[in-house]
C-alpha cells in the first residue's frame, strides 16, 4: 500500500515537472500557445497601434497644447493655465456653451422618442409597406451633414423656400422670413434637421432590440387589456432603457461635438446666435482671427470633462430603470 | 515538425510581425526627417545645390537658360496650390503650358481649389516641408497668419521680382506696374508675394435697369447716395443687398475704404493711416469709424438691406441683384465671373462707391485687393525657389494677363494692358465698369494689409463684436455707439497686453 502511495506521488510529481518543463512538453502543444499568441497580437496592434497613434497620442498632445501659446507657426510659449484662465472669462464660450445646452437638452429626447414610436410602429403593426417605410426612414441618415444641411437651407429659404410656402397654403402668411437669419428663431431652426437626420440611425437600433423583445410579454398584457400606450410605456420603454441610455449618451456627446450642419446653415450667426463651443473652438483654431491652437486645445480639454459630466449625468437619471426578461 | 523546426517558424512570424509594425509606425512617423528624395511630388530634385546649378551653367554656355541662367538639365517638379475663385482657372492653365513649353525641364504638380486655404492651412500646421508646396495662394484664412508666416521665415522674400525684366518686355515689373506697387501688402517692410491680378470692391448693378428707372448712377455726395436708397426703396426693390452670413461682405462696399474717405476729407489721413497699420488705439471710437458705421445705421434704418440678410449666402445675394429683387450688390469685380451662368441677357454691369462725405470733389476710396499672389516656402530647395520666382514673373506676361481679364473677369496689373484701347476692350464689362467710374471720379486704392498683428485673444474679441454686430446695425436694430465703444476697450487691453 505504501509502495504504491509512493509510486503514485512519483507519477504525480513526473508530471508536475514535465508540466512545468517547457522544453518537454510535446510540440504541437508549443506551437498552439505561440500561434495564440501572434494571434492575438496581430489582431490587436493593429487596432491598439492605431488607436495609440491616431487617438490616445494627439489627445494626449492637446493636454500639452492647452498650456501654450501657439499659431502653429511661431515658436509656442509655455504659458500654464492661462488659456484655462482666459477661456473662463471668456464671454463667447458661455454663449456657446449656453446654446450646445439648448441643443444637447433638446435633440436627445427628441430623437430618441421619435425613434422609438417609429420602430414601435413599425415593428408591432403590420403595414404591407413595412419594408419601404424603413428606408424611407432610414435614408436621411445615409446622406452626408452637409447635404442635409443645404436641402434644409433651401426649406428655410425666405423667398423660395417650402416652409413659408406650405405656411401660406394654411393661411400663415409670413412673407419673406428667414428663419435662420433672426436670432429668435436660428437655433429653433437648426433642432429639426438634425432630429431628422439622426432618426433615421436610432431607428433601426430600437427597432431591432424591439424585435428581440419576447412577444409573450405583448400577448400577456393584451389578454390582461393593456393598451397601445401602457405597452409601450409598461415593456416596451424598461426592457429597451439600456439602449436608450447609450443612445443618450451618444445623442449627447455629438450634440456638444458636432457643429458641421451649424457651420453650413449659419456659420454660427446671426451675431453668434447660433454658435456652439465646437464650432467656437475649430474658428479659434482655423478660422479668420489670429489662430491660437493653445486656446483651442484648452476648450477641448474644457469640452471633455463637460462630456464626462454629461455622460455621468445621463448614467445617474437612467439607473436602476433597466428591467429583464 | 521537431522543436527546433517550431521554434525556427515561431522566430520567423516574430520578425516577420515585428517588421510589419515597424513599417507601419515608420510610415506614420515620416514627418519632417524625409529628406529630399522622399518627396513625392518634388522626386527629381537630386541637384539642389545653388552652387552645383550656377556651376553647371558655367561648365556650358548651352547648358543654361539665356533668359535666367538657371540650368536646362536639372529637371524640377514645383508644387502649385492654386486658389481656383471666380477666375476660374484658364488663365494659370496656359501660363503653366508656355511656361513648360519654354522650359521643358520644369513641371508642375497643381492641386486646384475654391477653398484651397483650408488645404494650405493644413500642410503649414503639419510643418512638413518635403510635403508643401512650392508656390501657393497667399489666400489663407486667418488674421495673423501672414505675418507669423514671415516672422518664422517660412515664406520667401519676394521685394527683388519688382526689378526683374518681364520676359516679354525690356521693362521691368515695377515700370510696368500700373499702379499695384503700392497696394501690394508688405510685413515688416518685405513684400513676400507679388500681384498678378486686382480687384476691386463696391457696389454691382444693372446699369439697364438704373438707366429704365432714371436711378442716378455716380452719386457724389451722401445726401445723394442716401437719396438713391429712398428712391430704390419707393420703387419697390432692397436697394443694398450683401450676405449677411458672412457679414463681413458688406466692408466690400462699407468698409475700410470708406474710412480713408472719411479720414481725407477730415485732414487726417496720415493719422488714421498709422492707427490702422500699426494697430493704435483708439480705433473703434474714430471719427472715421464711428461716421461709417452710423451711416449703415442710418440707411438700416430706412431699410435699405433685406430682411433675414444674416441667412444670405453671398450666391443668395448675388441672385437677388440678378433676379430684380434688389437694386445693388456690395461685391467685387469678379461678379460678372463668379455669376455669368445665372446673370439674365440684357444686365449690363456697372459700379459705384458709397460717398461718404458731402462734398462731391472729395476723393473716394476703394478696397484694391492686389490678388493672385503665391507664397514661396522657404524651406524648398533653392533650386524650386529659384523657378518658383520665375514662374511669378512669367505670369505677368502680356498673354496671360490678356487671359486674365477675358476669360477671368480681373483687373490686369500691367500699365501696357491698362493703357492699350484696344486691349481694355478685352476686358469684361464688370471690370470695364470699374474703370469708367475711376475715369470719372477722384478715386484711389487702399488695402487691408497691416505691418503687424496683435495676437492677444482680446483683438480678435473686438473684432468678432464688430462683425457680429453688423447685420443687426444693417437692419436699423442697433446703435453701434455701445459695441464700438466695447470693442475699443477691448483692443485696449489686447494692445497694453502685448506691450
Amino acid at each position: 500500500m505504501a509502495i504504491q502511495k509512493e509510486k503514485n506521488k512519483l507519477i504525480q510529481k513526473q508530471e508536475r515537472a514535465a508540466s512545468l518543463n517547457y522544453g518537454n512538453r510535446p510540440g504541437w502543444k508549443s506551437k498552439e500557445a505561440s500561434q495564440k499568441w501572434i494571434f492575438i497580437l496581430m489582431a490587436t496592434i493593429p487596432a491598439f497601434g492605431g488607436y495609440l497613434l491616431f487617438t490616445l497620442y494627439p489627445n494626449l498632445l492637446s493636454v500639452y497644447y492647452a498650456l501654450l501659446d501657439w499659431d502653429g507657426i511661431r515658436e509656442p510659449k509655455f504659458v500654464g493655465i492661462q488659456n484655462f484662465i482666459v477661456m473662463f472669462e471668456d464671454p463667447f464660450v458661455w454663449r456657446a456653451l449656453k446654446n450646445n445646452v439648448l441643443y444637447g437638452v433638446i435633440v436627445p429626447p427628441f430623437v430618441i422618442v421619435v425613434s422609438i414610436l417609429l420602430s414601435y410602429i413599425l415593428v408591432y403593426k403590420s403595414y404591407r409597406m413595412n419594408a419601404v417605410y424603413k428606408v424611407l426612414f432610414f435614408f436621411p441618415n445615409v446622406l452626408s451633414v452637409v447635404a442635409v444641411a443645404l436641402l434644409w437651407a433651401f426649406i428655410y429659404d425666405g423667398s423660395f423656400g417650402i416652409l413659408n410656402a406650405g405656411l401660406k397654403l394654411v393661411g400663415i402668411d409670413v412673407g419673406n422670413y428667414y428663419w435662420l437669419g433672426e436670432k429668435s428663431t436660428a437655433m429653433w431652426a437648426i433642432i429639426p434637421p438634425t432630429v431628422w437626420w439622426a432618426v433615421g440611425f436610432y431607428f433601426v437600433i430600437f427597432m431591432n432590440a424591439m424585435v428581440g423583445i419576447p412577444k409573450s410579454l405583448y400577448e400577456a398584457a393584451i389578454l390582461e387589456g393593456a393598451s397601445h400606450r401602457q405597452r409601450l410605456v409598461q415593456i416596451t420603454f424598461p426592457l429597451l432603457m439600456p439602449i436608450i441610455r447609450v443612445s443618450a449618451i451618444f445623442l449627447m456627446l455629438s450634440m456638444f461635438k458636432g457643429f458641421e450642419n451649424i457651420l453650413i446653415l449659419t456659420n454660427g450667426g446671426p451675431s453668434g446666435s447660433t454658435n456652439v463651443i465646437g464650432l467656437y473652438m475649430f474658428n479659434i483654431a482655423f478660422g479668420t482671427g489670429n489662430h491660437n491652437y493653445g486656446y483651442a486645445s484648452a476648450i477641448g480639454m474644457f469640452l471633455f470633462v463637460i462630456l464626462v459630466l454629461a455622460k455621468l449625468l445621463i448614467d445617474k437619471l437612467t439607473a436602476g430603470r433597466d428591467a429583464e426578461y | 515538425m521537431s522543436l527546433k523546426q517550431g521554434m525556427r517558424k515561431t522566430g520567423f512570424q516574430f520578425v516577420l510581425i515585428s517588421l510589419l509594425i515597424v513599417g507601419l509606425l515608420s510610415a506614420c512617423a515620416g514627418g519632417n526627417n524625409t529628406g529630399g528624395n522622399g518627396n513625392a511630388g518634388s522626386g527629381q530634385q537630386e541637384n539642389v545645390n545653388p552652387e552645383s546649378s550656377s556651376n553647371s551653367g558655367a561648365d556650358s554656355s548651352t547648358g543654361v537658360y539665356a533668359e535666367n541662367g538657371l540650368s536646362k538639365e536639372e529637371k524640377v517638379t514645383l508644387k502649385l496650390a492654386f486658389w481656383e475663385n471666380g477666375g476660374g482657372r484658364e488663365w494659370i492653365d496656359h501660363a503653366i503650358e508656355t511656361f513648360t513649353a519654354k522650359f521643358p525641364n520644369v513641371t508642375f504638380d497643381v492641386t486646384y481649389s475654391p477653398t484651397i486655404e483650408t488645404i494650405i492651412a493644413t500642410k503649414i500646421a503639419a510643418n512638413n516641408d518635403s510635403d508643401m508646396y512650392d508656390i501657393f495662394s497667399t489666400s489663407i484664412a486667418g488674421e495673423g497668419i501672414h505675418q507669423s508666416l514671415a516672422a518664422a521665415k517660412k515664406i520667401e522674400p519676394q521685394d527683388d521680382l519688382w526689378d526683374r525684366k518681364t520676359y516679354d518686355s525690356d521693362k521691368t515689373l515695377r515700370e510696368q506696374q500700373s499702379g499695384v506697387y503700392e497696394g501690394t501688402g508688405s510685413i515688416e517692410g518685405v513684400m513676400y508675394s507679388l500681384p498678378t491680378t486686382q480687384s476691386v470692391t463696391g457696389l454691382f448693378f444693372d446699369k439697364n435697369l438704373f438707366e429704365e428707372k432714371g436711378w442716378n448712377q455716380n452719386p457724389r455726395t451722401w445726401s445723394e447716395f442716401v437719396e438713391l436708397v429712398d428712391t430704390i426703396k419707393a420703387d419697390g426693390l432692397t436697394p443694398i443687398t450683401y450676405p449677411g452670413k458672412y457679414p463681413a461682405y458688406l466692408n466690400f462696399s462699407f468698409g475700410l475704404a470708406q474710412q480713408y474717405s472719411i479720414a481725407e476729407a477730415n485732414g487726417k489721413l496720415d493719422e488714421f493711416n498709422d492707427v490702422y497699420r500699426n494697430y493704435k488705439h483708439p480705433y473703434f471710437t474714430r471719427e472715421e469709424t464711428k461716421q461709417l458705421y452710423n451711416h449703415i445705421y442710418e440707411l438700416g434704418k430706412k431699410g435699405a438691406f433685406p430682411n433675414g440678410v444674416a441667412a444670405l449666402t453671398h450666391t443668395q445675394s448675388q441672385m437677388q441683384l440678378l433676379q430684380g429683387q434688389a437694386a445693388m450688390a456690395s461685391t467685387g469685380e469678379w461678379v460678372q465671373n463668379e455669376m455669368k451662368e445665372s446673370t439674365p441677357n440684357g444686365f449690363q454691369w456697372g459700379f459705384m462707391l458709397v460717398p461718404m462725405t458731402e462734398n462731391p470733389d472729395d476723393t473716394k476710396y476703394h478696397m484694391s485687393y492686389t490678388q493672385g499672389g503665391h507664397y514661396i516656402w522657404a524651406a524648398k530647395p533653392e533650386l524650386n525657389k529659384q523657378w518658383a520666382k520665375e514662374f511669378i514673373v512669367w505670369l505677368w506676361n502680356l498673354d496671360v494677363q490678356s487671359l486674365v481679364a477675358e476669360k477671368g473677369g480681373s483687373l490686369p496689373v500691367r500699365n501696357d494692358f491698362m493703357n492699350s484701347p484696344e486691349l481694355v476692350d478685352k476686358l469684361q464689362d464688370a471690370p470695364k465698369a470699374v474703370m469708367e467710374y475711376m475715369k470719372n471720379n477722384q478715386v484711389k486704392g487702399a488695402s487691408f494689409s497691416r505691418d503687424g498683428v496683435v495676437s492677444d485673444i482680446n483683438a480678435d474679441r473686438a473684432n468678432t463684436i464688430v462683425t457680429e454686430m453688423l447685420n443687426d446695425v444693417a437692419l436699423g436694430r442697433l446703435d453701434p455707439a455701445a459695441t464700438l465703444q466695447e470693442a475699443d476697450d477691448l483692443l485696449k487691453k489686447a494692445i497694453e497686453s502685448v506691450k
